[in-house]
């Protein structure tokens, strides 16, 4: 297999640190994983540079792919996406009914949702469950391929294989994941509106819509698509080149599929405390971060 | 493509074929090559797989690699088609080192090559017909219409009409590789690499492939490399024999002069006995 960017080329820098000194010795582990963990990073980084750069190379030569896989991502992920937001919606609103309740603000329903489902939920989730159900299948259908050959046979008929398997991916989601962030969006909305307004008449629907759109703007909304979109950038580059670069046969296979998980829900966290400190932390309505 | 069914006449073809396409004699060997390799050198880890392999494929001919399980034949033809990179030593393709070249050149250069791999390597996520057809939508401005005629054709020459519908993975190991073969034959390339095209098959399939590959070459010439376990498909279809061990090419020559050679070696292999200087490592 033409593997030059292994992921074992990680283990060879552990390997060196522990022929340098005492393999036991817990510090020089930590020393070599850290070594280890940041080599493996900086050669996501490089992947992911990579693709980009394809991109236009994507546009020109293999864009009916990308359109195709954008499709795939529409038909087979989208439906998961939508499900499992609109009863996060439901369960908001379900929450807001009883615990503003208690207070006697249950007309503030709709701020509970534009709070706590809008801004802390929608695109948190969104990278999630993206990452289970996307980033995954990526991982494993490229690493799949890579270990059948396939990639070499690519190459052989004059195919970028990168490019037309990574960055046709890559330019799918950029293509289509607006469309399915903003529905998502929309069923986490309505998920809260039907509970709220419909099943709990917590509130009526005029004074629910007032009250969510006092709470949220119309820029809240392009910043959730901004961090969500980040999200799933990382989430493709991080999934593609541990599927890509797979080796070791359907043991190779699982173990990266596993990895690429494992940092994609690393990197998901970690933008969700990212972003929501930088997009709706300093939010003067309401203070998360003063 | 011809149109003839390919799988029709089962009629043996002499010794070595030495009357048939190869007008090169051994004797100018310093003459380009379209493939030729140099001291190629490689390992993985400390195993050495090429250990400064020599070889100038024939123009026009087809030529079996036979060697050892394990000794590196499919190590070879990835580098001939740059899928590996030599630590050392060098790979000429139409005159040129595939190593000084850009990616852009090769992926160019690699569009005149047909490969086999030696388990097939088809897309899973298409089925049979549409394998073929791939390097024909992706290279070629054909119409689609064209192309159907063309990809029917290669399947019906490798008796795969029925399965033409069926996603890879519900095929056997041989019709995979049938398939494989007809994918690596469509664009009509001319310098073909089959990886054990012949293993999985029956013998008479064995034999109606050999006859086809004979066929093909006939047509369209080109510089074919064929690696093979099967001595039978090395003394049918080739020009010419090169047997690789350990790394290095211990024999290379005409298909009737390697099979009357008296190296200890030559004759252990090519008649596939126990005794001799091969063993099991
Ligand atoms: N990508 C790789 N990484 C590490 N070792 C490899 C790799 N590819 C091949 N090898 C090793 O190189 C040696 C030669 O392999 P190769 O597949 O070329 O053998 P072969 O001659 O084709 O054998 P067979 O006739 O059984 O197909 C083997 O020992 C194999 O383990
Ligand atoms: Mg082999």
């Amino acid at each position: 297999m033409s593997n030059s960017r292994s992921v074992g080329g990680a283990s060879a820098a552990r390997e060196r640190i522990n022929q340098e000194g005492n393999a036991s010795d817990p510090l020089d582990k930590l020393a070599a994983s850290t070594v280890s963990g940041l080599d493996t990073l900086g050669k996501i980084a490089i992947f992911g540079f990579g693709m980009f750069a394809d991109l236009p190379f994507v546009v020109r030569h293999y864009f009916s792919e990308a359109i195709r896989q954008a499709g795939i991502l529409v038909v087979s992920s989208s439906v998961v996406l939508w499900v499992f937001t609109l009863t996060i919606g439901l369960e908001a609103a379900l929450l807001a009914h009883y615990i503003l309740g208690n207070v006697g603000a249950q007309d503030y329903a709709g701020m509970f949702i534009a709070f706590a489902v809008m801004q802390a939920t929608s695109a948190s989730t969104f990278g999630w469950i993206f990452a289970a159900k996307v980033g995954c299948g990526y991982a494993a259908e490229l690493g799949t391929m890579r270990i059948t050959e396939e990639v070499d046979a690519l190459r052989v008929m004059g195919m970028h294989p990168r490019a037309y398997l990574a960055g046709t991916r890559l330019l799918a989601c950029l293509l289509a994941v607006p469309f399915i962030f903003v529905v998502t969006l929309t069923m986490m909305l309505a998920g809260g509106w039907v509970m709220a307004v419909q099943i709990l008449g917590t509130t009526s629907s005029g004074g629910f819509l007032d009250v969510l759109w006092t709470f949220m703007t119309p820029l809240d909304v392009l910043l959730a698509l901004v961090w969500s979109m980040a999200t799933v950038v990382a989430i493709v580059v991080v999934s593609c080149y541990f599927g890509y670069n797979a080796s070791g046969g359907p043991v190779g296979v699982g173990t990266n599929t596993a990895r690429s998980m494992a940092l994609n829900l690393i990197v998901a966290s970690a933008f969700t405390g990212l972003f929501y400190q930088v997009f709706f932390g300093m939010n003067v309505a309401f203070p998360i971060a003063n | 493509m011809s149109t003839n069914s390919g799988f029709g006449d089962g009629n043996t073809l002499p010794l070595g074929r030495s009357s048939g396409t190869s007008t090169v004699h051994r004797g100018e060997l310093d003459r380009e090559r379209n493939v030729s390799v140099r001291d190629l050198r490689k390992s993985f880890g400390d195993a050495t797989v090429m250990n400064g392999l020599t070889l100038e494929f024939e123009d026009n001919a087809v030529t079996t690699v036979l060697g050892p399980s394990g000794t590196g034949k499919s190590v070879l033809l990835k580098h001939i088609v740059g899928l590996l990179e030599p630590d050392s030593g060098r790979v000429d393709v139409f005159g040129k080192n595939i190593w000084s070249m850009n990616e852009n050149a090769r992926a160019e250069m690699r569009k005149r090559f047909g490969v086999l791999f030696q388990d097939g390597a088809l897309f899973g996520s298409m089925n049979v017909f549409d394998n073929v057809a791939f390097p024909l939508r992706k290279h070629t401005e054909m119409m689609e219409e064209d192309v159907r005629d063309v990809v029917w054709n290669s399947l019906r020459e490798v008796g795969l009409e029925a399965a033409a519908n069926r996603e890879p993975g519900a095929l056997s190991g041989g019709m995979r590789k049938r398939a494989g073969f007809a994918r690596a034959l469509v664009m009509q390339p001319e310098v073909v690499m089959f990886d054990e095209p012949d293993s999985g098959l029956d013998p008479v399939r064995t034999s109606l492939l050999n006859d086809l590959i004979l066929q093909v070459h006939e047509q369209h010439q080109g510089t074919y490399i064929l690696v093979t376990h099967d001595i039978e498909t090395a003394r049918k279809v080739s020009d010419y024999v090169a047997l690789v061990w350990q790394g290095t090419v211990i024999h290379y020559g005409p298909t009737a002069e390697a099979f009357e050679s008296d190296d200890p070696f030559v004759q252990q292999f090519l008649t596939g006995s126990s005794a001799g200087p091969l063993g099991m490592d």
